[in-house]
């Protein structure tokens, strides 16, 4: 049928019924490449008009259209060479960015090392950073987690498009997902922030038992779910009674903000792994400490910082702190030479998805032409319901340039966590290619 | 039976939206043995089965189809326009020769079975109405891959190179032009040309056939009176170096005479 590029199915189909084809009001169809790839296999026999179609016919007739030509095809079929035995599944899809997201895996993302970028904020807020909250949360038994929202600062951090969203290993009560410390704001500045500084409070509080009886029970408190698989991403406006004083709470949305988090799995290199061991071992949590652990609530965490930065006396030379032009550290800032690396680095290490959300109004980019599915023993395919693609092909020609930085990161984005590889056709000759990033070393030895 | 000396019937090559296509086996071995054209199969090779090599059809350059286009070696068809159909005889001729054929192989079958109870034991052949031997969707059935029908119709006429067109979309591309320009006369001297996108460049120069020779050089055809990079030149060499090719790199300006120049990487 050329008017809707289907083709019908007339006898139950054989053997190819688990991979390729689709069904539409009750009848067994195929697309037009998968049906084009089975005749050519001698698998099934193509009719228009009541009369058989011959390869040529056939190639002109399904081959017609803008989204499936020739190069498309000779991909789909060199995949399934390349991949033999059963071969993988294609899917032409077209992507709804809603549909997308909810299929992107789950946000989680590693909460040390930082990059430098991040850490460029003030002590205080590294601090608090690594602060997990595990420890406390086994007595939450009944509650779901939440994936906090660790966007509400942007315009602290300068320039930074993709906060870095934390979240602790999952505890072992098996409640789900680790809760996450959200950043909350500096203490000279107004902002609004949802609902997270209430947990955050009851967390801290949840994380001295014994000093203190928790006036939280959090069998009552249901903490909402923002994981992607059951996102609730209408948050409700938040108790005043419960928020400290100077922040207002106001009902949020969070959808476009977890839109915008990293979606990408960061993988670290040995060394890199290594080293977040080492890192480990030695670094104690805010948690340790017992001035801390005494604070109840917010004003009391606040006020303790204070007063521990006025005790810190230093002098600061007139002729270095008193000019336009001042020092990029202050002497008890430079720890190691990772901070003081920080604050002279040029280079801002960048991520694939910076900026990507958005990018995704800018229709005129690439699009992605097939999800391509493993056919081994371990992925279980299912028409109705395909799992995470192994990698998803574009496929374009030698003659076009090089996509530029915004179509790569468009694609990367819609893509989520599944790599893209490039399906170069030219005139019969195949080659694929894919984007790898990676970190460039920063030459810490610590 | 033709005059010997008239000149063959020339051979049809499907374009489709600037892709050339050969459909025809003795068209694809045609255009290798006396034109010297080589193109690329590009039909999917079936899972499984013994022939697991590449299948028509066989897919030209732009630049070769338009050389055999022009020399009247060769004539491009664009596919047929959905018009209102094959006739309804056709439908009823097709019924009829699947009907005979399938009589010829319910017959050829029934002789099958026959012979290979004759070597059996007289105990163990069955007895009673043996039933068809051949059950219906049993049915052996012949697809065929080129296009029934005379191949060349009545008005074909060549596209018209200057300008792009909705199945010959490379008409006045400079890229085109200069390329097919440095194609015609490196074919004329005698040598195969194939796609050089294997090795960055844009056609491979071989001595002879393609089967029996390595490729002598890669050409490549930068457009005139822009500055080529030194860095792209020397890794087109290096390129050309590493998989013992030379650089070719070529010129042919519209009017004037072709330059070509090649490069050797070699040891001072």
């Amino acid at each position: 049928k050329p008017g809707q590029g289907i083709v019908e199915l007339q006898s139950p189909a054989g053997k190819f019924w688990h991979t390729m084809g689709f069904t539409e009001h009750g009848k067994q169809c195929l697309l037009p490449e998968e049906a084009l790839y089975l005749l050519e296999c001698g698998s099934v026999q193509l009719f228009y008009r009541d009369l058989p179609l011959s390869i040529q016919e056939a190639y002109e007739i399904l081959l017609a259209q803008e989204a499936m030509s020739l190069p498309h095809y000779q991909v789909c079929w060199e995949l399934q060479l390349l991949w033999a035995g059963e071969g993988p599944a294609w899917q032409s899809s077209s992507f709804l960015l809603p549909g997308r997201r909810q299929d992107s895996k789950g946000v989680k993302s590693h909460c040390e090392p930082l990059p430098p970028f991040y850490a460029a904020a003030s002590v205080f807020r590294s601090h608090e950073k690594k602060h997990k909250v595990s420890e406390g949360l086994p007595e939450a038994d009944g509650t779901s987690e939440k994936a906090g929202d660790g966007c509400g600062d942007s315009s602290c951090l300068p320039a930074d498009e993709t906060p870095l969203l934390e979240q602790p290993k999952e505890s072992d009560a098996g409640s789900g997902g680790g809760e996450s410390a959200p950043v909350l704001p500096d203490t000279g500045q107004e902002k609004d922030s949802p609902s997270p500084s209430r947990s955050w409070a009851g967390d801290h509080r949840e994380s001295s038992p014994g000093t203190r009886a928790s006036r939280w029970d959090f069998t009552t408190i249901v903490l909402p779910n923002v994981a992607p698989d059951q996102p609730c991403t209408r948050l409700p406006s938040p108790d005043k009674g419960l928020l400290p004083e100077n922040v207002p709470g106001r009902e949020v949305d969070a959808a476009c903000w977890c839109r915008r988090i990293n979606q990408k799995r960061e993988k670290l290199s040995r060394k890199e792994r290594e080293q977040l061991e080492r890192e480990s071992r030695y670094k104690s949590s805010v948690n340790a400490d017992r001035e801390v652990r005494r604070c109840s609530n917010w004003q009391e965490y606040k006020a303790l910082l204070k007063q521990r930065s006025q005790q810190k006396v230093w002098r600061r030379p007139p002729h270095l702190w008193d000019q336009p032009v001042t020092p990029l550290l202050r002497l008890d800032e430079a720890t190691s030479s990772a901070a003081v690396l920080q604050q002279i680095s040029v280079l801002q290490p960048s991520h694939i998805l910076d900026g990507a959300s958005r990018l995704q109004e800018d229709t005129e980019g690439m699009t992605i032409d097939f999800n391509v599915y493993q056919a081994d023993a371990v992925a279980k395919f299912k028409k109705t319901n395909p799992g995470k693609p192994y990698v998803r092909m574009c496929v374009r020609s030698f003659d076009e340039q090089i996509p530029s930085l915004r179509a790569l990161k468009q694609v990367t984005y819609q893509s989520g966590d599944v790599p893209v590889v490039f399906a170069l056709v030219d005139h019969g000759e195949i080659a694929f290619y894919s984007l790898k990033e990676f970190k460039l070393p920063v030459d810490v030895n610590h | 039976m033709g005059d010997p000396e008239a000149p063959p019937e020339p051979l049809v090559l499907a374009l489709q939206r600037g892709r050339v296509l050969v459909w025809g086996a003795a068209a694809a071995r045609a255009l290798r043995e006396r034109h010297r054209v080589c193109g690329v199969l590009v039909g999917a090779p079936p899972r499984r089965g013994a022939a697991r090599g590449p299948r028509l059809p066989l897919q030209l350059l732009p630049e070769e189809a338009r050389l055999l286009a022009e020399t009247g070696a060769a004539v491009l068809v664009p596919p047929p326009e959905p018009g209102e159909g094959p006739p309804p005889a056709a439908a009823a001729r097709y019924a009829a020769e699947l009907a005979q054929s399938f009589a010829e192989q319910q017959e050829a079958a029934e002789g099958q079975r026959q012979a290979r109870l004759q070597h059996l034991p007289p105990n163990q052949r069955p007895t009673g109405a043996p039933a068809a031997a051949l059950p219906p969707r049993a049915l052996l059935v012949q697809l065929p891959t080129a296009r029934e029908g005379p191949a060349l119709p009545p008005t074909a006429a060549p596209p018209d190179w200057g300008r792009p067109a909705p199945h010959w979309p490379h008409g006045g591309r400079p890229g085109h032009e200069r390329r097919y320009r440095v194609y015609r006369d490196l074919w004329a001297r005698g040598l195969h040309l194939t796609a050089g996108a294997k090795f960055g460049g844009d056609f491979l120069v071989y001595p002879g056939p393609p089967e029996r020779f390595h490729a002598a050089a890669v050409a490549l055809c930068p457009p005139p009176g822009a500055p080529l990079a030194l860095g792209a030149l020397v890794a087109a060499a290096r390129l050309g170096t590493h998989v013992r090719k030379t650089l070719l790199l070529c010129a042919a300006p519209a009017g004037g005479a072709p330059a070509y120049t090649s490069l050797q990487w070699g040891p001072p």
